[in-house]
């Protein structure tokens, strides 16, 4: 206490997990609460020769919007909420914000949650909890539910907080995907658009490169799942690891390893949903890993990059499906205990 | 009540570096992120002193020369950086006087002038430890700055630091000097570890005081630096966020008095609470049966 440590500090911190799933168990479990729902980056590292035609036309056909300038309340107004939130799947989230210090909106799965600065919590009038990690307050509505009906006094009152609050104004992104097929996605774009907003239409990026002959990392029982995925994220921005420490990087490619001849890299970037990915891990999850003829497993890699909100610790989910039943599961969140 | 938001750097000296202006400062630190920013004036202590000699107009004529100057005119406006702003709701530009503090007795004049009730934050650099006492003790300012080459030592004891925590002054550990020299570095750090070990580096604010815009880092490399500084992960993190709006708050209380209300006219409300008025005027009508004007409102305060 008398002096303050100044050597060794400890790093930020943040919450990092691994878990060994059956396939179906993984499904379900990488778009859960703790990672939230929406995701800014997905990339896929495939070692060996396999049959990836579907996952590269995965999100050619997908786009999202690009709404500037869209009041909070306009997204709750009756005709919105039967047109859009009750049939059909919509995302939408604020652009550009910094967890700690910014107000920020999140449309996921049915609620609306905001997260609002001190003095608008106080002049919002609705019942809100005080976030952990910073100095705001969440409120959480759901949309969904049957209080929630557009008759009922919560819906009006709901309403009128937040239509006074010109604080309350952002840039968003937002997705939909309609329950009905015959309905066209876009129709979301169309009807923002006539109310005057300005909407712009974006499609993810896609990058896919091919890497000759390198070492792959195998997955046994002593191996650390965090290093396999150092080495996956190195790879994916096309650093080479050598096998021996190196005057100016000590990083090599973890043992046991292979040989292989061919690994796909593909990278996405834009705004997928937890149904969008959820169904590209469905179809990484039927792709068989190549075999090395050890008994030691390979595997197949699908990683998820959160949204950035919190710059101290990004969040990560990467899934490994191996040749067996089983997915090792890595994910690295901001740590939700409260931070001295 | 507009209160500031996001990040903040209360110590931009209005005297920059003459290679650049004070505005190019300014937008650097708007586009790193800084939501609040305050323009620092710093004066000497002899400004305070009042020295009379009978029929000596020759000095007289010097004394009013050495009044507190008023805030500095910008040329540039909050409305100028709202538009490179990087987030948030808008940027906030308030204006900090500095006062190089060694005698305890020199104050009146603080206190008595007119500018200085125009200045948004009153801050106090004290030199010796009896004018540091009594900046804790007494004083009404809101910040108590450390300035590495004109202070020789200090002397407080837990004590000290206590009494001006309650009173909701902070303490403020500038960065900039770190880059500039390396036992000036020495001695920032130093200090921030006698905050740390006397006071346990409560009401700490880290803020710049740089002169050139490459002076001014990342608020979050500055949170990184008060890891060095003796402050833990979080409390570095307020240092630059939760505790700049206690200081902006602080500053508005010395103003108006602790309040839970202020009154507002109708009239002169920002755009953004238009709307109570407007409101207002509904649950008027709806009471009484018939519009009736009314000029004033009661506003909570956000305290």
């Amino acid at each position: 206490m008398i002096s303050p440590e100044v050597v060794n500090f400890s790093p930020p911190k943040s919450l990092q997990q691994t878990y060994i799933l059956k396939k179906e168990q993984a499904l379900n479990k990488v778009p859960s609460q703790d990672l939230g729902s929406h995701f800014h980056g997905i990339t896929a590292v495939l070692p060996g020769d396999n049959e990836i035609a579907e996952v590269q036309d995965f999100f050619l056909d997908t786009a999202f919007y690009k709404v500037n300038q869209l009041p909070v309340h306009k997204l709750l107004e009756a005709d919105f909420l039967s047109a859009f939130v009750k049939k059909g799947h919509f995302d939408a989230r604020t652009l550009g914000m910094w967890g700690e210090v910014d107000q920020s909106v999140i449309i996921e799965s049915g609620k609306l949650c905001l997260s609002v600065c001190k003095d608008t919590y106080q002049e919002l009038g609705l019942s809100g909890q005080a976030e952990i990690i910073s100095s705001k307050q969440n409120i959480t509505i759901n949309l969904l539910d049957e209080k929630f009906s557009l008759d009922s006094n919560y819906y009006k009152r709901v309403i009128w907080c937040l239509k006074n609050q010109t604080s309350l104004q952002f840039d968003w992104i937002v997705n939909w995907y309609p329950h009905d097929p015959d309905i066209c996605p876009s129709s979301l774009a169309a009807y923002l658009d006539l109310l005057g907003f300005q909407v712009v239409r974006c499609q993810p990026s896609f990058e896919e490169k091919i890497v000759n002959e390198i070492n792959v990392p195998l997955l046994c029982s002593e191996t650390d799942i965090s290093d396999v995925v150092e080495w996956v994220g190195a790879t994916a921005l096309g650093i080479t690891c050598p096998e021996q420490e190196d005057y100016t990087s000590s990083m090599t490619c973890p043992e046991p390893n292979y040989k292989s001849k061919k690994v796909h890299i593909l990278k996405w970037k834009g705004f997928f949903s937890a149904r969008q990915a959820k169904q590209l891990l469905g179809v990484i999850l039927k792709l068989q890993p190549e075999s090395t003829g050890s008994s030691v497993s390979s595997w197949l890699n699908l990683t998820f990059n959160g949204f950035d909100e919190f710059q101290i610790a990004s969040s990560i989910c990467s899934v490994f499906t191996t040749a067996s039943d089983i997915c090792h599961v890595f994910t690295n969140q901001t740590s939700r205990r409260k931070i001295k | 009540m507009n209160t500031v938001q996001g990040f903040c750097d209360f110590n931009i000296p209005s005297q920059c570096s003459p290679t650049t202006t004070l505005k190019d400062v300014v937008l650097r630190a708007v586009k790193l992120g800084y939501g609040a920013i305050a323009i620092n004036t710093t004066i000497d202590e002899d400004v305070l002193i009042i020295t009379k000699k009978k029929g000596n107009k020759k000095n007289e004529a010097i004394e009013e020369k050495k009044d507190i100057p008023p805030p500095p005119k910008l040329n540039f406006t909050e409305k100028d950086l709202d538009l490179i702003k990087i987030h948030g709701k808008n940027v906030k530009i308030l204006h900090r006087l500095t006062v190089m503090l060694s005698d305890p007795a020199n104050t009146q004049k603080l206190i008595q002038s007119v500018n200085t009730k125009s200045y948004d934050l009153i801050a106090v650099c004290p030199t010796t430890s009896a004018a540091f006492l009594h900046a804790a003790a007494n004083m009404d300012i809101d910040i108590i700055t450390y300035h590495p080459t004109e202070v020789k030592e200090l002397r407080f004891n837990r004590k000290h630091y206590r009494q001006a925590t309650e009173r909701g002054i902070f303490f403020e550990i500038p960065y900039s000097f770190m880059l500039r020299d390396s036992t000036i570095r020495k001695k920032i750090i130093q200090m921030s570890h006698l905050y740390h070990s006397i006071g346990k580096s409560r009401n700490i604010i880290i803020s710049s005081g740089a002169l050139t815009p490459l002076e001014l880092r990342n608020p979050y490399d500055v949170a990184n630096l008060g890891l060095l500084l003796g402050l833990t992960e979080g409390e570095s993190r307020s240092a630059l966020n939760l505790s700049g709006r206690s200081v902006a708050l602080h500053a508005i209380t010395r103003k108006t008095g602790k309040c839970v209300s202020f009154i507002v006219e109708t009239d002169k409300l920002v755009p953004e609470e238009q709307w109570k008025a407007k409101e207002m005027r509904d649950a008027e009508e709806r009471l009484l049966g018939e519009p009736e004007p009314k000029k004033m409102k009661m506003e909570t305060a956000k305290i």
